[in-house]
């Protein structure tokens, strides 16, 4: 599924690429006490400005569903490996050079082999946490109270970290659009006119949707590379579907496009990522009710004020998972160091000896998870080879309840 | 100063709920055709209630009857708050097919919106076709909206076929709900209303496989436990 548009390309120095997003947990999710199943990820700078290029911006949306109760630490692991296969994909010489504007674009994307590689690092790395996490006799007792069933699990349990994966990478010569289930990427011109650079799947209706965790997955990806040209946007805007689904229709929905747009153009990209917060949680809770998260990437030619990410992030309103706490592991580190240089009591030492040394096991775990080291090079595995030579896939996953 | 949100009009995600009341005149024998205007009643209360527990799904109500032919009941999707019940009577044949197919017509989108929650069709019956009631469904699963929905049968009295049923539901797991007296019938409908309706306003995503063009045998919304029915016919209640 992979579509390329053939615009002569032109490098465009005079304009900097500038990133920033926010997610916010659903106002549905807020009343049931679940997490935030969205995740987001942009390089570099986050979680504050991102900032030049290349610059990949990656989105996520766990499912949710009973049978999928580890999907958010799904969508963390995808917008991570995103991050991280793309910046090993944008280094390689052929996307570096001015030679890209005679490229044949086919042969350009098709040995990198993305999707694939998305899906099936996705899958190792979910895989190894199922066998390092296995379900509690509590979690499997939840979910016989929900009808999940246990023998569909064990049979297949990448479901349980089921999530979508949209990514947008800028570099000095093509913008490329990769997106895998639901959720919505908007481009929007110097005009305030939207467009969207890949289609509306018509399938995904109903809360279903084609997903990470389904077999050969990576099938459904859709892929589009377009050349940087005069025309190319101003603003991208990336979007969970707890955005879309807040609205009557798409024309109502689209409208974030200029809005946007007006909006960083008259009071700067700063403004507006103070006021994201606001403006998702209030789309989420007369909306839709679920998660909601947009990541911007905004074509400037004039300095950006500096841009902090928000005083209150949203996860700390939600009750942390231990496999949260492990993301954290440095952070809180740092905070205890901290405190301790201003000559906390013997207690607090105590205490902090204990729980760093949980954490730095935790953090050595979340490594151990990594993919492996980069895999672009000219000779791709067989098992990666392209789809023509395989069979078409029969295979369905459902809800074996 | 505080800004304007970006984008337009925000909105709940609608959520269409369907009677389909069988109003053939075996209906009216025994009471059943008053028994299901009495659940429906009961009901309403309770499905209101749990509407109002998801205030981000707009629950959009209507009825249809069938016998010679089918009609409209209620015509327009009204919201479940200004839902009012108005007694059914019986008489007639049992045209399943022409039901399908009319409430087909409205699972194309447009009318629905490709944003809208699952909808809910509740088929309740005592008999059997007398239309072509396979062409019916294949028209109601001719739209994405029908095949999406989360189809419920209920089966009034023993006489049920409960092999069409279960084509109308077309998912092995889930079985008609057998109704075999006024009290069952109450808490089938009852169940329907809460439980069901529930589990469809829930956001939650499904994963799957899009490219199997005939799904029949699990639901994109997590069907709630059935309740437990007693399996042996209970000669001194069971009077359908």
């Amino acid at each position: 599924m992979v579509q390329l548009s053939r615009i002569q390309p032109m490098q465009q120095h005079d304009a900097e690429w500038h990133c920033v997003g926010q997610t916010s947990r659903g106002a549905s999710h807020q009343r049931h006490q679940t997490p935030n199943q969205d995740a987001i990820r942009w390089f570099p700078g986050y979680p504050k400005l991102g900032r030049g290029t290349p610059l990949i911006l990656a989105v996520s949306d766990g499912h949710g569903s009973p049978k999928s109760f580890r999907s958010d630490l799904g969508a963390q692991f995808a917008v991570r490996l995103a991050e991280k296969i793309l910046k090993e994909a944008l280094a390689i010489p052929q996307l570096q050079s001015s030679e890209i504007q005679t490229a044949d674009f086919d042969a350009l994307l098709e040995p990198l082999q993305l999707p694939q590689r998305l899906v099936r690092t996705w899958s190792e790395v979910v895989s190894r946490h199922w066998q390092q996490h296995p379900v509690t006799s509590a979690e499997w007792a939840e979910l016989a109270k929900q009808q999940v069933s246990r023998q569909a699990i064990e049979t297949d349990p990448a479901v349980v970290y089921g999530a979508t994966l949209l990514v947008v990478a800028v570099t000095d010569w093509f913008i490329l659009y990769m997106q895998l289930g639901d959720g919505d990427i908007l481009a929007v011109d110097s005009q305030g006119e939207v467009s969207r650079p890949l289609r509306r799947d018509d399938r995904l209706i109903a809360n279903e949707t084609t997903s990470l965790c389904t077999s050969e997955g990576w099938r459904e990806f859709q892929i589009k590379l377009v050349p940087l040209a005069q025309q190319s946007p101003e603003l991208i805007l990336v979007a969970t579907d707890g955005y879309a689904n807040s609205y009557p229709t798409e024309a109502e929905f689209i409208k974030i496009g200029p809005d946007y747009l007006n909006l960083i153009q008259q009071q700067q990209l700063a403004h507006v990522v103070e006021h994201l917060p606001e403006f998702l949680a209030e789309t989420s809770r007369e909306g839709s009710g679920d998660d909601i998260t947009i990541g911007l990437i905004y074509r400037s030619s004039q300095p950006t004020a500096p841009v902090q990410p928000p005083e209150k992030p949203e996860k700390s309103e939600e009750p942390e998972k231990p496999e949260m706490r492990r993301s954290n592991a440095l952070g809180l580190t740092t905070l205890a160091l901290t405190l301790l240089s201003f000559g906390c009591n013997g207690w607090l030492w105590n205490h902090w000896k204990q729980t760093n040394s949980k954490l730095i096991e935790l953090q050595k775990t979340v490594e151990a998870l990594q993919p492996k080291p980069s895999e672009f090079n000219q000779n791709q595995p067989a098992e990666n080879q392209p789809a023509e030579n395989q069979p078409s896939p029969t295979s369905v996953y459902r809800d074996e309840r | 100063m505080a800004d304007r949100r970006p984008g337009g009009a925000l909105s709940t995600r609608p959520l269409h709920f369907i009677w389909l009341c069988d109003c053939s005149g075996s209906m009216a024998v025994d009471g059943k055709i008053q028994s299901l205007n009495n659940a429906i009643q009961q009901a309403l209360p309770l499905m209101r209630k749990a509407a109002e527990d998801n205030p981000n799904a707009q629950v959009l109500v209507r009825a249809l009857r069938f016998s010679d032919g089918a009609q409209w009941h209620v015509s327009q999707p009204t919201p479940v708050e200004q839902f009012h019940w108005t007694d059914l009577h019986a008489d007639g044949v049992t045209d399943m097919g022409k039901a399908l197919s009319m409430v087909a017509e409205q699972m194309q989108i447009p009318p629905m919106s490709d944003r809208a929650l699952p909808p809910v069709l509740v088929m309740i019956t005592d008999g059997q076709p007398t239309d072509d009631f396979n062409r019916g469904l294949r028209e109601l699963m001719a739209q994405p909206w029908g095949k999406k929905a989360v189809r419920i049968a209920i089966a009034v009295g023993q006489q049920a076929d409960y092999e069409i049923l279960q084509k109308f539901i077309g998912n092995i797991e889930l079985k008609p709900l057998s109704a075999n007296n006024p009290d069952a019938l109450v808490n089938r409908i009852k169940w329907v209303s809460t439980a069901v309706l529930k589990a469809a306003s829930a956001p939650a995503s499904q994963a799957q496989r899009l490219d199997d063009g005939q799904r029949d045998s699990a639901s994109n919304v997590p069907i709630p436990a059935v309740p437990p029915e007693k399996t042996a016919i209970d000669p001194v209640n069971d009077v359908w």
